[in-house]
């Protein structure tokens, strides 16, 4: 049996290698995106800072609990700032048995200058330096104020010894300092370069507050016991969760508390890839049942033999799982290396660009390769299991018939599963619009993915429909074209796969990128029209102190100067915890920098806790002029803000815009991402550059056209990896449809012989198949444009509130002509192949 | 060859297929038609029997419900005293690959495998260990000992043909039926089919039951049945190839209201 199969397998190669590639390539993305999405889980960074303190105290998510009863589930979202600790816990903590000390740390970012070499640093106080442990390795520890030890590599680096003097530039202004000493880590150097203060100095920057507790235990006490003793010393966790908790961290859980980039980097690693991942797995079964099927009922008739002669239906059934067991295995076998190599590519960009902390790293393990070659197998077995339970119905004397002719209709059965899908697709569209943001591209290849099933289970009609109507303009190509109107419809179900695969691409390819070039084409227009400000100053990292944009300001020629800083705000709405980017701004001379085009209020009442929001945020959260934000800082400090103002434009902008000395507070950094500066022209512009070397060295000016979208950083993260997603699913839908074209068209051999012996040129043969493509793919372009429009259309106007989606120029051709092009590849030189063997030859055997 | 082997199986008491008031309808409502009205027929173990007739008179559609390919929609199919309608798809599987040989007009052979393959298909998908002398003797008998590991494209089709025979003796079947086992043929190559069908009749007690439309072909038979509208109606004994023509011709003529027999 085994060999039989076999044997019938490798005689149609065009159908075995489909059906391998459908399955190879689902293998290598969820692999990928199961490494990826294990390493995420994994990762926890690295402990460097905080290697000697086996417990740490810190908030750094914010936890929500949803629902009641069995329902209840506790979200966790990590925060996008570390968050500040109660005063009064570190004098707690160290009375806890057990612990010798509590040390308490704060991070404060800014920019070291030393003799005209600068380097973005991280400041902390002496005092913390024994939680790496740091030891002085020359000079002495900062004894009197005004005196700094700095790590050594950093030390290297702007070439500062003990005795030099450096100017460090943090959010509160910048003071120059004595090298007291330099110091080094005993093991592995944090990732940020290191300048260590005086604790009193540390105090008096810091405002006081800890952002982390080093717990250092008494001789013999293990880290489990003394995390125990902590955790029960903090104060207890209320029944239903709303807010930033402080929370004990020990073992590889510590690197989060290292840096806030680690939580970002985590949560960003996973639900990339879990979206991806659950596309392709999604696209995966569409695909894969769709070529499974073909190569089944391609094999109709050497089935009916086998049946007729002496297989039982149950052997049928066995053989064609067993192909598809065989293939599934070997595409397991061949696609999960590829994949780890794609994970372990994927994570590069992703550290190139940002996204993710240089400390990430792919973690392989053989789970998620088996998993992926699990799913796949499981899927093709399912999909053969489905078609042999067809194949198993075909009659023994399907074999002594001369040509094999579709019977019946479509299913009663069939027909109502397409009726049902098809108003679950309308049903999600129609929900989609309530739908924002990073779940878009998950629901809407979901809403897609439902239509296509309703289109796989409604094409034989639907072909069967447009055979019929624009079968008649066919006509008027003469025979060929009557020709093709007959045969498209006569093989209306073995076509279905090739229709369902077409639109597919076309669906999916027009829902994700255009979403895609919307959004950006409408945040592109917003911020271009809403910067009124003539230049844009965007300092060196991590960012332009207050006094410089006061600085700014004052210069001759400037009339006005609006410092930006960025952040995000939390909150919880009926699905979750949601973040809304925000900015920071002054509303003293904003009417002559930005333009958010307001639409109800005055921005010029953005002052103490007041909020003003994008028209589209306010509509989710049923918020007007006057009403109430409540939700969290980035920070993780809870915060009820007044609405003043309702504008337009936030897409280009931010979501949120607060006042400016509210949310700095609650960055980072403390410092501006931008400075809007509107001038009298090129003069005060050159007085502008000359200021600013001056205030902020290492600052560029740029012009307002070269200004670009970047405003958002997260709009562009998403878009990159939006565009990745979006590539490889397509590239794989578009595999599929040629896949399918292809076996089709190599199926054929008997029917253009058949054909061919009747008196058919070769010519007119090509011209049908021709004219068959016209009909198949216009059907096509037609079904998945109408979906991509239903999916893509209320998405994009509940992110951009317009209702027409921004195709480019470039994407009609793109649509068009690939469907063009893979019709020509998959089709037409397959077919020219097949009309290459003798007709004579063609009709004696196979089908 | 001289001396005839034993018989394989003790002579059936009773005809090796049986039809009783065999009906066939295809299609439903008012585009149904009646491919068998009625058939009662019996075929003989050891005789090999034609069924000839017009063009939609019946006879592939008796040939197929006779083999258990096809259900009846009324009546009794008696294989060797089995009743086939009572038995399930799976058992009336079981009853073709080891009571039922084939012999078809064409598209007979798997093409993937090769002529040996193919030969042991019915045994292999029966979980049956073939018999190699009997097995060698069959290969030896249709000429194709030289040709056991080519693939039927390779082959010419009488030679194709004759590869179908020999899977169809090598399960040593009840009985084995043929549709237009010489369609395909030219009339030297034809000649050479029947007469290793004619051979397993005689020499093997082998039962043989053909449908055709070519006299020539039906003279090798027993025994003619000739079919119109789905009934019998008549039934030769070793007719000369004249005869057939003749009764054929008149067949055609009384069913078509004169015209040309549709052959």
């Amino acid at each position: 049996m085994v060999r039989i199969a076999w044997r019938m397998l490798t005689q149609r190669p065009a159908s075995m290698l489909a059906t391998f590639l459908a399955l190879w390539f689902a293998v290598v993305i969820v692999t990928m995106c199961g490494a990826m999405l294990e390493s995420g889980i994994r990762y926890n960074g690295t402990v460097a800072r905080y290697a000697a303190a086996p417990v740490l105290v810190a908030t750094t998510d914010l936890q929500v609990t949803f629902g009641s009863g069995e329902d209840r589930e506790t979200e966790r979202y990590p925060l996008a700032e570390r968050g500040r600790l109660d005063p009064s816990l570190p004098a707690r903590i160290a009375a806890a048995p057990g612990v010798r000390e509590a040390v308490t740390d704060v991070a404060l970012r800014g920019r070291l200058d030393a003799g005209g070499r600068t380097a973005p640093v991280e400041a902390h106080p002496w005092s913390a330096a024994r939680l790496a442990p740091f030891a002085l390795r020359a000079g002495a520890a900062p004894a009197a104020a005004g005196q700094v030890v700095l790590d050594q590599s950093l030390a290297t680096r702007v070439g500062a010894r003990p005795g030099a003097r450096v100017r460090l530039g943090l959010a509160s202004g910048v003071r120059t300092y004595t090298v007291a000493g330099v110091a080094a880590p005993a093991g592995r150097a944090p990732e940020a370069p290191t300048v260590f203060l005086g604790d009193a100095d540390a105090r008096a920057l810091a405002g006081g507050a800890a952002q982390v507790i080093g717990v250092l235990p008494d001789p013999g006490v293990g880290p489990k016991t003394l995390a125990g003793a902590v955790r029960r010393v903090l104060p207890p966790s209320p029944a239903r969760l709303a807010g930033a908790y402080p929370h004990v961290y020990s073992g590889a859980g510590r690197g989060a508390v290292e840096s806030p980039d680690v939580g970002n980097g985590r949560e960003f690693a996973i639900s990339v890839s879990s979206v991806f991942g659950g596309c392709a797995l999604l696209i995966a079964v569409l695909v894969i049942a769709g070529t499974v099927g073909l190569s089944v009922r391609q094999r109709h008739r050497d089935i009916a033999l086998l049946r007729a002669l002496a297989a039982t239906p149950r052997q049928v059934r066995r053989m064609v799982v067993r192909e598809a067991t065989g293939l599934g295995l070997l595409a397991g076998v061949l696609g999960v290396w590829p994949g780890l190599l794609f994970a372990d590519r994927l994570r590069d960009q992703f550290v190139a660009r940002g996204m993710v902390p240089g400390t990430f790293r792919t973690h392989l393990s053989w789970l998620p390769p088996l998993v992926a070659a699990g799913s796949a197998l499981v899927i093709a077995v399912a999909a053969a299991w489905m078609a042999s339970l067809r194949a198993s119905r075909i009659r023994p004397t399907a074999a002594l018939a001369e040509t094999a002719v579709e019977r019946g209709g479509v299913g009663l059965v069939r027909s109502a599963l397409g009726l049902v899908a098809l108003a679950g697709g309308i049903t999600l569209c129609v929900v989609a619009g309530s739908v924002s943001g990073d779940s878009a591209a998950g629901t809407s290849v979901g809403t897609v993915f439902t239509l296509v099933v309703a289109v796989a289970l409604l094409s034989p009609l639907l072909i069967r429909a447009a055979a019929a109507t624009f079968g008649r303009l066919l006509h008027l190509a003469g025979v060929t074209g009557r020709l093709a109107r007959a045969t498209t419809a006569t093989s209306a179900r073995r076509l279905s796969s090739v229709v369902s695969c077409l639109v597919l691409a076309v669906g999916l390819g027009g829902s994700l990128w255009f979403m895609q070039t919307s959004e950006l084409h409408v945040a592109d227009r917003q911020s271009r029209a809403g910067l009124l400000a003539d230049r844009v100053v965007t300092p060196a990292a991590p960012g332009l102190r207050p006094e410089a944009t006061a600085a700014i300001r004052r210069t001759g020629g400037v009339t006005a100067a609006t410092g930006v800083v960025h952040s995000t705000l939390f909150t919880r709405q009926a699905g979750g915890i949601t973040d809304f980017p925000a900015q920071g701004v002054d509303p003293e001379g904003l009417d002559r920098t930005l333009d958010l085009d307001v639409t109800g209020g005055d921005l010029a009442g953005l002052r103490g806790d007041t909020v003003a929001l994008d028209a589209l945020t306010a509509q989710s959260m049923h918020l007007r002029v006057g009403g109430r934000f409540r939700g969290w800082f980035g920070d993780g400090t809870p915060v009820t803000l007044r609405v003043v103002a309702i504008y337009t434009r936030g897409l280009g902008f931010a979501a949120l815009t607060l006042p400016h000395d509210t949310l700095a507070p609650h960055t980072g950094t403390g410092l501006d991402d931008a400075v809007f500066v509107a001038t009298t022209g090129p003069r005060a512009v050159a007085a502008l550059r000359a200021e600013l070397d001056t205030v902020a060295p290492g600052s560029s000016v740029v012009s307002r056209d070269a200004f670009q979208v970047g405003l958002d950083h997260n709009l562009e993260e998403n878009a990159w990896t939006n565009k990745v997603v979006t590539a490889v699913l397509l590239i794989y839908v578009v595999i599929a449809a040629v896949n399918t074209l292809a076996m089709y068209a190599l199926g054929r051999r008997r029917e253009f012989a058949v054909l061919r012996l009747s008196g058919t040129t070769r010519t007119q043969v090509l011209r049908m198949v021709r004219l068959e493509q016209v009909l198949l793919l216009g059907l096509a372009l037609v079904v998945g444009a109408a979906i991509a429009a239903g999916t893509l259309i209320p998405m994009v106007k509940g992110i951009t509130g317009s209702a027409t989606p921004y195709i480019p120029p470039g994407g009609w051709i793109a649509v068009i002509g690939g469907v063009v092009l893979i019709s020509v590849v998959a089709t037409l030189l397959p077919a020219r192949r097949v009309l290459r063997t003798r007709p004579v030859d063609g009709v004696g055997l196979r089908e | 060859m001289n001396t005839p082997p034993p018989p394989l199986t003790e002579p059936p008491p009773e005809a090796a297929v049986a039809l009783r008031g065999v009906r066939k309808t295809h299609g439903r409502h008012a585009s149904a038609v009646q491919a068998l009205d009625a058939v009662d027929l019996d075929f003989f173990g050891g005789t090999f029997t034609a069924v000839m007739g017009p063009s939609g008179s019946g006879k592939s559609t008796l040939l197929h419900c006779a083999a258990g390919l096809d259900r009846p929609s009324a009546g009794t199919v008696l294989l060797g005293g089995t009743d086939l309608a009572r038995l399930s798809e799976t058992e009336l599987t079981r009853q073709r690959r080891t009571r039922v040989g084939f012999v078809f007009q064409a598209f007979n052979l798997v093409p993937a495998l090769t002529v040996r393959e193919n030969i042991l298909l019915p045994s292999r998908l029966a979980h049956v260990r073939p018999d190699r002398r009997w097995l060698a003797e069959v290969v030896e008998r249709v000429g194709l000992r030289g040709r056991l590991r080519h693939r039927p494209a390779q082959l010419s089709g009488g030679e194709q043909q004759r590869v179908a025979i020999a899977r169809a003796l090598s399960v040593r079947p009840q009985v084995i039926f043929c549709d237009e086992p010489t369609g395909a043929l030219d009339t030297t190559t034809a000649a050479r089919v029947l007469a290793l069908l004619r051979q397993a009749v005689d020499a093997d007690r082998q039962t043989v039951v053909m449908v055709t439309h070519d006299p020539v072909a039906a003279s090798y038979a027993d025994r003619v049945v000739f079919l119109a509208d789905g009934r019998v109606v008549d039934d030769l004994a070793a007719p000369g190839v004249d005869a057939i023509a003749e009764r054929l011709a008149h067949l055609g003529s009384a069913r078509a209201g004169g015209e040309t027999p549709s052959w």
